[in-house]
């Protein structure tokens, strides 16, 4: 599988990243949930973000999704200041879809109402045109090369990976360029997991940028350009997936290995 | 009223016909309606006739302008237990303003409906805001209008028969059929409300917000709006039907919602609906009217007593629900 994705270079410092994050810290109570962590996502780059539980890898994907609102530090799109007050302001200030681990799919409705939620294209702004909905719905699906029987069958009955499909063909049809995925596999089997890989392959290949949140390093390595490690609430490492081992990604997990950029970032 | 059922269903013409009767979600209370309309006419020659028809449609007219308020309410995932007490307060209202203070019929209606709209404001507001199951907060309001009405009337019911010419005008028959005016206002307003289910983007929007909230919030669906414009609005309906039951009899107390309630959300349920939010068909609602209305007539035609007639309704319920189970299962393998 990981033959299939190419690696992108080392970003040039020049390159603006399309999403930043500055000092960012955030707690819940006495949990220092985040401390002072720096972020960068370069457009049309797959990073995984990695650490143990508790780390605060959800913490931060949903401070960028305008989930939680962070204690301190700062959001950048494109190099400019942004506030994030909510999940709207997330898709509309910069582009961001998060597709969460519960998926959040109406399951008693078919695949393309679900692509399409709230959405649908219409006539009058008010009726809606399935013809042209389900049509919509087909291309997307191809585009993701989601193995999916028809567009009208009901969410409630597709398997894990393909669920998975839909909410990531939903954030596609709104036309986000940011994709946050929260273990988008922890609950599926092997071959599952593989669908999602090609998923976000496929993200990739129609040029989006992908933030992959996940505990399973395979997959990460399948996957990922970039990978980012959080130690309870730190950032310790970066790597490029070409110049980086299994073992020292552990290493860096788990505290065997010294965080690079502790105290620092 | 069990696991999955879908709203829409899409034509897979692929399948057997059979299989795609049987997945129409209206079918089975379709097919109810159907038989027990035979069985009554074969066993009573009454039962079709303009008079005996015209009689259902009026009867049912009460109950069908609630439960039509509490199909929606009931996809967006709430229910309002109040719905009864809150027909009893509207009456109550209305007839004081007419009797004893002497307003104008327009304007009693009006203070009768926003005494109904604030019921529904203070549901959703317990609901939304203080964050209680409906089931619990629409109970206590329910007592509260209950209790309101009764204080308001002092106990006692008020002949308000001469007042009210426009409200008996809205139950005469019209040239269709004989069918009450009424009734034919709340066919066509079942039928719109269908369609705008079926195929406008309300549809989805309040599927998506009674089967996961969640996942309307993330699209942008404004749920707490929606539900707080379905409590509104079974409300507001419940206070129609109250008023029309004082153009019915001519007298006004505080009794008048009484015994509803179980009877709106039976038809709900027996129209597609359930206690779970997320699906519902506003035409298998209408049907559950007629069914409900077909059989209570039916068997009082039939010399059955009101009181033996809830045993038939609970087995016909229970019976429905066992058959929309087989249905399903036989559409499924
Ligand atoms: N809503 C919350 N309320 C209280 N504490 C929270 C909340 N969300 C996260 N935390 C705490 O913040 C810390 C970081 O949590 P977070 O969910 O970000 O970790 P994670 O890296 O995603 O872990 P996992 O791999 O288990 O999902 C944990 O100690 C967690 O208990
Ligand atoms: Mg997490």
């Amino acid at each position: 599988m990981a033959t299939t994705i190419t690696p992108t270079a080392p970003q040039p410092a020049a390159v603006q990243p399309i999403l930043e994050a500055r000092g960012l810290c955030k707690a819940f109570g006495h949990v220092q949930a985040l401390n002072n962590v720096n972020f960068e996502l370069y457009r049309g780059e797959v990073v995984a973000l990695i650490g143990d539980n508790g780390a605060g890898k959800s913490t931060l994907v949903k401070i960028l999704s305008g989930i939680y609102r962070k204690d301190a530090g700062q959001i950048l799109v494109d190099g400019r200041p942004v506030d994030i007050h909510g999940p709207k302001d997330a898709e509309r200030l910069a582009g961001i879809s998060t597709v969460y681990q519960d998926l959040a799919l109406v399951d008693v409705r078919d695949v393309g109402s679900n692509i399409y939620l709230h959405m649908e294209p219409t006539r009058f702004g008010f009726w809606i045109d399935f013809k042209k909905l389900y049509a919509d719905a087909e291309r997307i699906i191809r585009t993701l090369r989601i193995d999916m029987p028809s567009v009208r069958v009901n969410v409630g009955e597709l398997s894990g990976g393909q669920r998975q499909g839909v909410a990531i063909a939903r954030a596609l049809a709104r036309g986000r360029h940011i994709f946050m995925l929260d273990e988008p596999t922890a609950a599926l089997g092997v071959e599952q997991q593989h669908t999602v890989n090609e998923l976000i392959a496929n993200l990739k290949a129609e040029g989006k940028t992908v933030l992959v949140i996940s505990h399973n390093l395979e997959h990460v390595f399948a996957v990922a350009d970039r990978l980012i490690v959080l130690r309870r609430g730190r950032r310790v490492g970066t790597r490029l997936k070409t110049n980086t081992t299994r073992e020292e990604i552990v290493g860096l997990i788990t505290a065997a290995i010294q965080g690079d950029e502790e105290g620092n970032t | 009223m069990t696991t999955h059922k879908t709203t829409a269903p899409s034509p897979n013409f692929s399948q057997p016909l059979y299989k795609r009767v049987l997945n129409i979600p209206e079918i089975g209370v379709l097919g109810a309606v159907l038989v027990f309309f035979g069985a009554f006419v074969v066993a009573n020659n009454t039962m079709a006739e303009p008079a005996n028809l015209a009689r259902m449609a009026l009867q049912g007219t009460f109950l069908g302008v609630a439960a039509f308020g509490m199909a929606f309410l009931m996809i967006a995932g709430e229910i309002d237990l109040s719905s009864g007490s809150t027909a009893g307060l509207s009456a109550a209202v209305a007839g004081l303003l007419l009797h004893n203070v002497g307003w104008p019929e327009w304007a009693s209606y009006t203070a009768a409906l926003l005494a109904a709209l604030l019921v529904g404001l203070l549901n959703s507001f317990i609901v939304l805001k203080i964050r209680m199951p409906s089931f619990f907060a629409t109970l206590g309001t329910s007592f509260l209008a209950w209790g309101l009405a009764i204080w308001l009337l002092k106990g006692t019911w008020l002949y308000v028969g001469e007042m009210i010419p426009w409200l008996k005008s809205t139950l005469d028959p019209s040239p269709f059929f004989g069918l009450p005016y009424a009734f034919l206002t709340l066919l066509a307003a079942y039928v719109i409300g269908d369609q705008l289910m079926r195929r406008s983007v309300l549809g989805p929007a309040l599927v998506a917000v009674g089967a996961n909230p969640r996942a309307a919030t993330i699209v942008g669906i404004p749920v707490a709006v929606v539900k707080t414009l379905c409590f509104v609005f079974v409300s507001l309906c419940c206070g129609i039907a109250g008023l029309l039951v004082i153009g019915y009899g001519g007298t006004t107390d505080a009794a008048i919602g009484e015994g509803w309630l179980l009877w709106v959300i039976a038809i709900v349920i027996i129209g597609g609906g359930s206690l779970r939010g997320g699906v519902g068909s506003i035409l298998g609602v209408l049907l559950g009217v007629l069914l409900i209305q077909i059989i209570r007539i039916g068997l009082a035609n039939a010399g059955v007593k009101t009181n033996a007639q809830g045993i038939v309704v609970g087995v016909i319920l229970l019976g429905a629900a066992a058959l929309d189970v087989l249905r399903r299962r036989v559409a499924q393998y």
